[in-house]
């Protein structure tokens, strides 16, 4: 008579199950920390391409900044 | 014929390309959008919930600041003075929006007694599925826990950075951190 499975290989079968399931999606990622996940995640999500665009033409319609600023930025501020 | 085709296309994808640049009426400005547009974009877009609206609000920190620049007087990092100018922007559309998550102490308890363990890995299929849940997560925590948890995430914050950004102190910011990642731990698990 073979041996009832225990509960983690009960588990684990249903995991290969669910991961045979999804063969058509990218490999399982795992992360150590929710910091290293959100940090992930912002990778994978950057600024659409034409926003750097938009916000260009609309800056390009304001006065130019107080010009102290950028002297005071760029001199290390 | 078809190679043809394929070098016709590479010659008209470059100065395509060139021509989809910004054209920055300062440049010193473009710099500053470059150094720190994604930053602001990913505080946005999960500050937010929606990648239209990230975009916008991006769009507006960023018309903001140059409007500001004058005000600005280095006192502080220029990431975090676009980081609160985004902060103070995305609450603003929360309120006019109506959308805050309001709970109560009894929720924060559930979350942080949770059988849910920090060190425990955290496991996702795909990154469409990771952006979803991630989401689900922090919309439904405490705003406080989902700004700290965001902003912590930059690695170009320090801590320091993060509690004058959050007027409060560095060891305040610690401990709270401490019960967001245990409350996020537990309410994505719950998202699975």
């Amino acid at each position: 008579m073979e041996p009832q499975p225990s509960k983690l290989q009960h588990r684990q079968v249903q995991e290969t199950t669910a991961q045979e399931q999804t063969v058509q999606q990218p490999a399982g990622r795992e992360f150590g920390s929710v910091d290293e996940m959100i940090r992930y995640d912002a990778q994978q999500n950057p600024p659409p391409a034409h926003l750097a665009n938009r916000v260009a033409e609309s800056v390009a319609d304001l006065p130019k900044p107080a010009r102290s600023w950028w002297q005071k930025w760029f001199a290390g501020g | 014929m078809e190679s043809v085709a394929t070098i016709a296309e590479s010659v008209d994808t470059e100065p395509a390309r060139a021509a989809q640049r910004p054209k920055w009426a300062s440049p010193e400005f473009g710099a500053v959008y470059e150094e720190h547009a994604r930053g602001i974009y990913y505080l946005a877009l999960r500050f937010l919930g929606d990648p239209t609206a990230a975009e916008d609000a991006t769009h507006d920190v960023f018309l903001k600041a140059y409007r500001k620049l004058g005000d600005f007087r280095g006192d502080s990092a220029v990431r975090t003075w676009l980081y609160r100018i985004t902060i103070n922007h995305c609450q603003n559309l929360l309120q006019s929006w109506q959308r805050r998550h309001l709970f109560s102490n009894a929720d924060d308890v559930v979350w942080e007694t949770a059988a849910a363990a920090t060190d425990s890995p955290l496991r996702v299929l795909e990154t469409k599925e990771l952006g979803e849940r991630i989401q689900k997560t922090l919309d439904a925590l405490p705003e406080e826990y989902r700004l700290l948890l965001l902003l912590v995430a930059d690695e170009k914050m320090s801590y320091d950075e993060v509690a004058e950004l959050t007027r409060q102190t560095p060891d305040a910011v610690r401990g709270k951190l401490h019960r967001a990642r245990k409350a996020f731990v537990a309410h994505f698990q719950k998202t699975a």
